[in-house]
């Protein structure tokens, strides 16, 4: 294959709709067995990215394709199966007919098994799907996904309504289906999910993909640590210190991003003799994801 | 999985069987037409079944009935198959007005006219009528529904044919008037209601009241009362008296509103524009006259009453007046009727229904509801079930011609065949019938008399004396009518001046006077007489004997009695080349008058009597 | 053991499109209360008109209502069942969902008219039933064939007018004007009652309804009338031409949004 395994391509793929700019100059690929995480804030342009490569949008300047196909074409969508946020199937359907349907006109006989036993829905096959409950939907629709094996998954916040049950087998199954040689496009809102999952992620932001790398890589582009505590001390007066880069406050933890880890951690102990729990580790993508798209505010200011 | 698989597909089969045996299942009209040894098929025609046009169907018929009104299927090399040849097919026709003497119901039946509605006549023919049309033998017979003797008034309109009948001059006589009218048969009534000033003159007409009493009587006898009307006032005086239909329009003044609403109350209009064109000089029958078809049919009877005239008539009447209540009446949806009024002056039994249905047109009837006019409406009108219409189990009486009377109505006269009970019609006068009959070695009816001196081949019976050899002899032919039978009556004088003086009448079986005619078919003739002396004689010229004819004596008596001639009687006669063949009287000198009824021609080796 | 398998030569169009319409026509018998009216609302009315007040001596009205009760009835599968199934999947998200998806694009379409043949069939069933047993119809067997192929077949353009309803607004105002349109429309087409009891300017408008022609078409069927019916024919695939058009420019132009 001319392009070497590449199972997704975007090149330069700009999209117009409504007369607002939804993508600007996007360039992206997704190997075979590789797994792509497409990060960023609501509205950065995710969910039109994945309406593309479907061939449920069209660009309005750059090219996609997919394992060769054009977006939309019968071979293009034989090739992909995709898990999308929303959308139910028609009235009165039973999840096996869901399930039949989307299988229907891949290449090869194969069986539905391990997208039953992926998605755990073998009580549900005879249910109609109006019948089910948010996360029986949704792991539905990551059966209807994963029904005769396509080469290329989109996963669009396949976790959300999900139990850690579920969650965990979703999380193994996509491991399995890397494994195999699939090629895996997930958008998530879960950074551990995307860190644990992917090999490549790729940070969208207000449309352009300000940053793309191996997961691994991502985050040490961010030069800082992270220090994690709990303690009294109150976000206002922390942020105020020097190399304090950001606070956060979540789970009565507090987090803060630091270019000098060792100064503030003495100024930490100094100022709170109670502090514990205390945690320092390198940045993460959650680091990185805050960082970069901070930067990209800052140069667009 | 494959169980559930089989399961659907099981299901799936079971239920479009169970579809496919609903479909079967469901009833199809009487009983399924099956093929009969028998049947006809008229197939490749254009059907009118008295209401519209089918296409690419066939009518089978079955014991002069129609079995079925069938998609077209037949093989044309099936058994019983009628190539219609791509032409129209349409009921037989039924003239809504007419009056039945002599041999009209004959004469009809070659005009593709099937079926009659008779407006007065002798009552005594009602019992056959009936008869006959329940009858589904073959038949060389129109059907006739009759209203028997009329309703008028002592002097009035009707009672001036030299017949003899009742009159209602008495409202309280109006039930038992209307019962022996009943009793004799008549299945509808008609009255008269005419004083005769539309046309300019004056008669007797029914009163008031009588008209109510006698309407009221039929409905109260569950029979239709119909009208015959002359003038506007007396269409309103009998349609406030509830008459269920008029068998004229009148034509003395435009139709208003009042008549308008009273004539929607489902009645019906029989307008017989032809007979009113006569009488008010429209040109009645010339379009028949222009029509080398028709001419061909007519028999001399026939043409005779169409050539002849109603005297000049002085009053209001006036045709457009008449063409203008067909128009609107028919634009108000009141059922119009198309009767001739045959065979009055100027019309012709069954041609004249023809020239009815063009001037309807011509009136503003479109050329279909001519011929609803002439099919479906008076089968509705007067409770034919079983006519006017090409459905299963109505009578197979049919008429096929070419071209398509729906756009020009003149082509209903292109009439190529006409089928009475599912029997094809001669439709050459008698030529034919007596060919088939000869053909079938069974007498044949050379000559009844009923309505003129017609003969079913050769050249009419005519005069013939001794003049022609230098004779005084004289001779006088005429057709007579005694007990509704017609007759010829010869009279004269035989006088001397010629060695063997003769008067009499002579038929020429020839094609022209004199042409030799092979009758080895027939062993003689019979001929019903009677006359005033006692003997005559009977001559047979043929090309054996050309100049001096063979001949024998008849003994005959005052009363009628049959003649039998036998061909062997007379001498040195060639049967196969007859050129002549006479009756006469003489050589006895003095007056003579003879009756002569019917002439039958007898078939040979139908053995001695 | 699997319990679920693709079906063998999956791939193949015709396999793909045989399992959607099959899919289709389960799922129209597991909504019995959209179909029981449909099929309920011409036998009542046919009970009604053909039957019980059926005053004539002759069946000439049970014959006349089944066609038009037949009408109603393929109308009322076509009309309304595609205009509340089309807004429904399209505002639901399945017909995005089914686009992504390995399965032709023309298996919806296809899909949605034979089941919606299969729905004619079943409102024509009771009333050919009925028009058989209680009101003594009786036609040859090519005429009650015909009938029921020319109602079905007629009754498609009003899917396609349902298509159009359902492609240009939600579930709910979906319904409401499809009935909005249903009700008028049999009852200007003179599907209820005879058109000769209107005023003329009413009769007028009925030759512009396709309903009024589909009926047409039934009552020649139940006379055996051949003649004519082109142009009745003629006037309905134009209905379905138009409305099918407009779908499906209203269904590219919902999808941009």
């Amino acid at each position: 294959m001319a392009t070497c395994h590449s199972m997704l391509g975007f090149e330069d793929v700009s999209c117009r709709r409504g007369g607002k700019t939804v993508l600007q100059d996007v360039h992206l690929s997704c190997k075979r067995g590789e797994t792509l995480a497409l990060l960023g804030p609501n509205g950065a342009g995710k969910t039109s990215t994945i309406g593309l490569a479907l061939g449920l949008l069209r660009p309005s300047a750059g090219r996609i394709h997919i394992d060769g196909h054009a977006p939309g074409s019968l071979a293009a969508r034989q090739t992909i199966g995709a898990m999308l946020q929303g959308g139910r199937p028609a009235q009165a359907m039973t999840v096996r007919e869901w399930l039949m349907l989307a299988g229907a006109g891949r290449g090869q006989p194969s069986p539905l098994d391990e997208a039953i036993q992926m998605a755990d829905i073998e009580d549900l096959l005879e249910r109609q799907c109006e019948t089910l409950s948010g996360g029986q939907l949704q792991r539905a629709r990551l059966a209807a996904a994963l029904a005769g094996q396509p080469r290329l998954l989109f996963l669009d916040e396949p976790t959300a309504g999900m139990d850690i049950d579920s969650r965990h087998r979703l999380w193994a199954g996509v491991g399995r289906l890397r494994e195999n040689g699939c090629a895996i496009l997930i958008t998530t809102h879960d950074l551990d999910e995307a860190e644990q999952l992917s090999d490549r992620v790729a940070l969208l932001h207000e449309g352009r993909v300000i940053a793309c790398d191996h997961t691994a890589h991502i985050g040490r582009r961010v030069p800082g640590r992270v220090i994690r505590c709990r303690t009294r001390l109150e976000e206002a007066t922390l942020a105020a210190w020097p190399d304090v880069e950001g606070v956060r406050l979540s789970g009565g933890h507090t987090t803060l991003m630091v270019r000098d880890a060792e100064a503030v951690l003495r100024r930490l102990l100094a100022a709170d003799p109670e502090l514990s729990a205390l945690e320092v580790r390198n940045a993460g993508l959650e680091e990185a994801f805050l960082h970069l798209i901070h930067d990209h505010r800052e140069q667009a200011a | 999985m494959t169980t559930t698989k089989q399961k659907r597909y099981l299901i799936m089969a079971g239920f479009l069987l169970a579809v496919l045996l609903f479909f079967f299942l469901l009833p199809t009209p009487q009983t399924p037409v099956q093929h009969a040894d028998g049947d006809m098929i008229m197939g490749n025609v254009r059907i009118f079944d008295g209401e519209r046009l089918l296409e690419d169907h066939q009518v089978r018929i079955r014991d002069g009935l129609i079995a079925a009104v069938e998609p077209a299927s037949a093989d044309p090399d099936e058994a019983g198959f009628i190539d219609g040849q791509d032409g129209f097919l349409m009921p037989g026709l039924i003239d809504s007005h007419v009056h039945v003497f002599g041999s009209a119901r004959e004469d009809v039946l070659r005009f593709g006219v099937t079926g009659m509605i008779d407006l007065f006549t002798d009552h005594r023919q009602l019992p056959s009528f009936k008869e006959d049309r329940d009858s589904r033998q073959p038949t060389r017979r129109a059907d006739v529904w009759s209203a028997g003797t009329l309703v008028t008034a002592e002097g009035g309109h009707g009672t001036q044919y030299g017949m003899p009948i009742p009159t209602l001059d008495d409202p309280d006589q109006a039930g038992s008037f209307i019962a022996e009218r009943l009793a004799e048969g008549s299945d509808f009534i008609k009255l008269v209601y005419e004083g005769g000033e539309a046309f300019g003159f004056e008669t007797n007409r029914l009163s008031q009241d009588s008209l109510q009493a006698a309407i009221r009587a039929s409905h109260e006898a569950d029979v239709l009362a119909v009208t015959h009307i002359g003038s506007r006032e007396e269409a309103r005086t009998a349609l406030a008296a509830g008459t269920d239909g008029l068998v004229h329009t009148f034509s003395d003044a435009d139709i208003d509103e009042e008549i308008i609403e009273l004539m929607k109350d489902q009645r019906f209009l029989i307008p017989t524009l032809t007979v009113l064109a006569s009488v008010v000089g429209e040109g009645a029958g010339e379009s028949l006259l222009a029509d080398e078809g028709v001419q061909a049919r007519l028999s001399a009877g026939q043409k005779a009453t169409l050539a002849m005239r109603f005297p000049t008539m002085d009053g209001p009447a006036r045709y457009d007046h008449a063409e203008t209540s067909v128009r609107v009446l028919n634009e108000a949806g009141v059922p119009i009727l198309a009767g001739s009024d045959a065979p009055n002056p100027g019309t012709a039994n069954g041609a004249s229904l023809h020239e009815e249905m063009e001037r309807l047109v011509a009136a503003g009837l479109s050329p279909r509801q001519a011929l609803i006019a002439a099919t479906a409406a008076p089968a509705d009108a007067f409770s034919l079930d079983d006519r006017g219409r090409i459905k299963a189990g109505h009578r197979a009486d049919l008429v096929l011609v070419d071209g398509n009377p729906l756009e020009n109505i003149k082509d209903s006269r292109r009439i190529r065949k006409v089928w009475k009970n599912g029997h094809a019609v001669d439709l050459d006068p008698a030529a034919a019938r007596a060919e088939r009959e000869r053909a079938a070695g069974e007498a044949v009816l050379l000559s009844d008399f009923e309505g003129d001196r017609s003969v079913a081949f050769g050249h009419d019976w005519e005069s013939s004396t001794d003049q022609r050899m230098g004779g005084q002899s004289e001779v006088a032919v005429s057709q007579e009518r005694e007990d509704d039978v017609g007759f010829l009556r010869v009279r004269g004088e035989i006088r001397s001046g010629f060695s063997w003086p003769y008067a009499g009448v002579m038929w020429f079986p020839g094609d022209t006077p004199m042409a030799p005619k092979d009758l080895s078919d027939f062993d003689g003739l019979e001929v019903r007489l009677r006359a005033d002396v006692s003997t005559l004689r009977a001559l047979v010229f043929s090309s054996a004997n050309q100049s001096m004819p063979s001949e024998i004596d008849l003994s005959v008596e005052e009363d009628w009695g049959t003649v039998r001639i036998r061909f062997d009687e007379f001498d040195g006669i060639d049967h196969t080349a007859i050129t002549g063949f006479g009756i006469f009287a003489g050589p006895s000198q003095g007056p003579f008058r003879f009756d002569m009824e019917r002439v039958t021609l007898t078939p040979a080796g139908a053995g001695n009597d | 053991m699997n319990t679920v398998t693709l079906p063998s030569r999956a791939g193949s169009t015709a396999r793909a499109l045989w399992l959607e319409t099959e899919t289709e026509c389960a799922r129209l018998l597991r909504m019995p209360e959209s179909l029981v009216p449909t099929i309920a609302f011409p036998a009542f009315f046919y009970t009604l008109f053909g039957l019980v007040f059926d005053m004539g001596a002759s069946n000439s009205a049970a014959t006349y209502y089944l066609a038009m009760m037949g009408s109603i009835g393929v109308i009322g599968t076509g009309l309304m069942g595609t205009a509340i199934g089309t807004a429904s999947e399209r505002s639901g998200g399945w017909l995005d969902m089914r686009r992504v998806m390995s399965l032709p694009r023309s298996g919806w379409v296809v899909a949605k008219l034979v089941a919606n043949l299969f729905a004619g069939l079943l409102a024509l069933l009771p009333l050919f039933f009925l028009a058989a047993v209680f009101g003594e119809v009786r036609l040859n067997q090519g005429q009650w064939i015909g009938l029921a192929l020319t109602l079905l077949i007629g009754g498609l353009p009003f899917c396609a007018i349902g298509l159009m309803i359902g492609s240009s607004m939600g579930e709910r105002a979906a319904i409401a004007i499809a009935n909005l349109i249903f009700l008028p429309m049999l009852f200007f087409s003179g599907l209820m009652i005879p058109l000769a009891f209107f005023p003329d300017w009413l009769q007028g408008i009925a030759p512009l309804l396709p309903a009024w022609h589909l009926g047409e078409l039934a009552l020649m069927q139940t006379r055996g009338d051949s003649a004519g019916q082109l142009v009745h024919w003629l006037v309905l695939l134009a209905w379905a031409g138009l409305a099918s058009g407009l779908s499906a420019w209203l269904l590219r132009r919902s999808r941009q949004q």
